[in-house]
C-alpha cells in the first residue's frame, strides 16, 4: 500500500558552501617569501656567538615532555 | 615523539579534544595537509605528524576567533613553507621539535585591525623582528595587495604605544604564540 504524503516535499538541493578561496600564485609567492626571511632569522638567532652551526636548531629530543 | 606512525584522526580528535568534523572540515578545505597519509577513498585513512597537530591547533584557535579559513590557510601555508626552509640547511630541523625544546625562540603570528598579517619572532625576554603586513585576501584568486614591507617590517612605533603591539594596531589586534601552542601539545615522547 502506497502513502502519498500530504505535502510536495522539499527539494533536496545539495547546499554546499563555497569553496575558501584558493590562495592565488601570487599571494603563495609573498608568503614563501615571508617563510624564507623568517628561516633566515631563525637560523641567524639559533646560531652561537662564536659562529659555530648551532646544535639546537632541531630542538632536543626530551625537551617539553608532558 | 611518536612521528613513525602518526595519529590517527580518532587520536587527534582525543588528544586536542575537538570533535572529528571539526578537523575534517579543516582537512578538506586544504587548510591541514596530512603529512604522513591522506584518506583516499574506502579503506584508506588520514595520518597526522606532529606537525600538523600544531597546525590543528592554529587552526582551531584561529577559528575560534572567526577567522575566515583562507587566512588561517596563509598562516599554515607559512609555517610549511618556514620549516621547508630552515631543513635545507638544517635537514632533521622539525618546528614542534625546536619549539618545545630547552630553549625556544618565540615566534607568534599577529593580525593588525581584522586586516594584515603578521608574523614576529625572537628571543623570549627580547624584542621580536616583525615579518610580513600582507593584507588579507579578498575572497577571491588574485588578491594580494600587499601594502606593508615584504620580509622584515619595521615595528611601527607612532601607534603601539596608543594600543599595544610592534605591528602597529590600531583599535583591535591578535596575537598568537606558536612556541605556546607547540610546548602545550600534549605528546607522549
Amino acid at each position: 500500500m502506497t502513502h502519498s504524503l500530504p505535502f510536495k516535499p522539499r527539494q533536496q538541493t545539495a547546499r554546499r558552501r563555497p569553496a575558501p578561496p584558493d590562495l592565488s600564485p601570487e599571494f603563495r609567492a609573498l608568503l614563501d617569501h615571508i617563510a624564507e626571511e623568517l628561516a633566515i632569522e631563525y637560523l641567524r638567532l639559533l646560531r652561537p656567538e662564536d659562529g659555530k652551526p648551532a646544535d639546537s636548531v632541531s630542538g632536543s629530543k626530551s625537551g617539553g615532555t608532558r | 615523539m611518536k612521528d613513525i606512525g602518526g595519529w590517527t584522526l580518532a587520536e587527534v580528535s582525543r588528544l586536542l579534544r575537538e570533535p572529528q568534523h571539526r578537523l575534517i572540515y579543516l582537512c578538506e578545505k586544504k587548510v591541514v595537509l596530512p603529512d604522513l597519509a591522506d584518506a583516499r577513498g574506502r579503506g584508506s585513512s588520514r595520518r597526522f605528524s606532529s606537525r600538523n597537530l600544531l597546525e590543528f591547533s592554529i587552526a582551531l584557535r584561529m577559528r575560534r576567533l572567526e577567522l575566515p579559513v583562507a587566512v588561517v590557510a596563509a598562516m599554515l601555508h607559512t609555517l610549511r613553507h618556514f620549516e621547508d626552509s630552515v631543513r635545507r640547511s638544517d635537514p632533521n630541523f622539525d618546528i614542534v621539535r625546536s619549539l618545545r625544546g630547552p630553549s625556544p625562540l618565540d615566534m607568534r603570528i599577529l593580525v593588525k585591525d581584522g586586516e594584515r598579517l603578521f608574523f614576529s619572532l625572537g628571543k623570549r625576554g627580547s624584542a621580536p623582528k616583525l615579518f610580513g603586513g600582507m593584507d588579507f585576501p579578498r575572497g577571491v584568486r588574485g588578491i594580494g595587495r600587499n601594502s606593508g614591507d615584504i620580509g622584515a617590517a619595521q615595528p611601527t612605533s607612532k601607534h603601539s604605544k596608543a594600543f599595544g603591539g610592534p605591528e602597529g594596531s590600531r583599535q583591535a589586534r591578535i596575537e598568537v604564540s606558536v612556541t605556546e601552542i607547540a610546548r602545550s601539545l600534549e605528546l607522549k615522547e
